[in-house]
């Protein structure tokens, strides 16, 4: 195969590699807590994980068990939606470190501050879903 | 299991259109619409006191996992700007209705698809959490 037919050969084949949407689309504006995406989806998997024990604590009541296991499936949605931009983010394969040096620091936090970094991810992955859904929705006529 | 609750749900449905484009591929705002209208029967489901109550809670369940999956198409929409899509998922919806009426089956396999893709996509991501030196 001669020069240009490879050349051509690569760019169809890059065209179409293997998401194209995921390198043009990657997310620029990020969360306000250390780590961005991927400190947020760090906070909403530790949430995740203490509102599930939480939910099966057989110690507390069957509303709080129940209020725990909604939240989660809240967290969870959250979790998602940061999971999803992390994998917008091309070419990152390898996080570990970053994320464990993240969820460290999360760790030493007090409770109170704890709660304002995941509202702040929260309000960042709400508000988004929010407009989302608005551009999904039939505009009424004026 | 999953399948069998979402293929029950389907079941429940009932709605008219023509049936369009049953094979087609499904895209972002194709899985958002499908997992909305899920979970919307999913929700309808697990209020239904004539339903057990092991029954219920599975379709709880289910639910939970429908508004994981959501929570990731919503994220691949929004990278994409702000354009109005109302009509795309208008169409999705219809296409739905179409298929829970006359076509369950696809309906069922394309939404399993839709949360195949999405656990796919989180387990790339969760493992690039991994250590690489293990």
């Amino acid at each position: 195969m001669n020069k240009p037919a490879i050349a051509a050969t690569l760019a169809v084949l890059l065209s179409i590699s293997p998401s194209p949407a995921i390198a043009q689309n990657a997310p620029t504006e990020t969360p306000a807590v250390s780590g961005g995406d991927l400190g947020c989806a760090v906070r909403f998997m530790f949430m995740g994980m203490t509102l599930d024990k939480a939910a099966q604590d057989t110690t507390k009541s069957e509303s709080a068990r129940t209020e725990a296991r909604i939240a989660a499936a809240d967290a969870r949605r959250d979790q998602a939606y940061f999971l999803a931009r992390l994998e917008l983010t091309p070419t990152k394969t390898d996080r570990a470190e970053e994320g464990l040096a993240i969820f460290s620091g999360f760790l030493k936090l007090s409770t109170d501050e704890m709660i304002k970094e995941i509202d702040l991810c929260r309000d960042f992955s709400r508000q988004h879903q929010a407009q989302v859904l608005q551009t999904l929705k039939k505009k009424e006529a004026k | 299991m999953l399948r069998h609750t979402i293929a029950a749900l389907a079941l429940v449905s009932l709605a008219s259109p023509s049936l369009a484009a049953a094979a087609a591929p499904v895209d972002d705002i194709g899985c958002t619409a499908r997992l909305i209208w899920f979970i919307n029967k999913g929700r309808e489901s697990a209020k239904d006191t004539s339903k057990t109550e092991e029954a219920r809670a599975r379709t709880y369940g289910f639910v939970e996992q429908m508004r994981g999956a959501l929570g990731y198409y919503e994220a691949r929409i929004d990278a994409t700007g702000k354009a109005d899509r109302s009509q795309a998922f208008s169409a999705a919806f219809t296409e739905i209705s179409a298929l829970a009426d006359k076509d369950h089956e696809t309906l069922v396999d394309q939404t399993m698809t839709c949360v195949s893709q999405y656990e796919v996509a989180e387990k790339r991501v969760m493992d690039s959490f991994k250590s690489k030196k293990d």
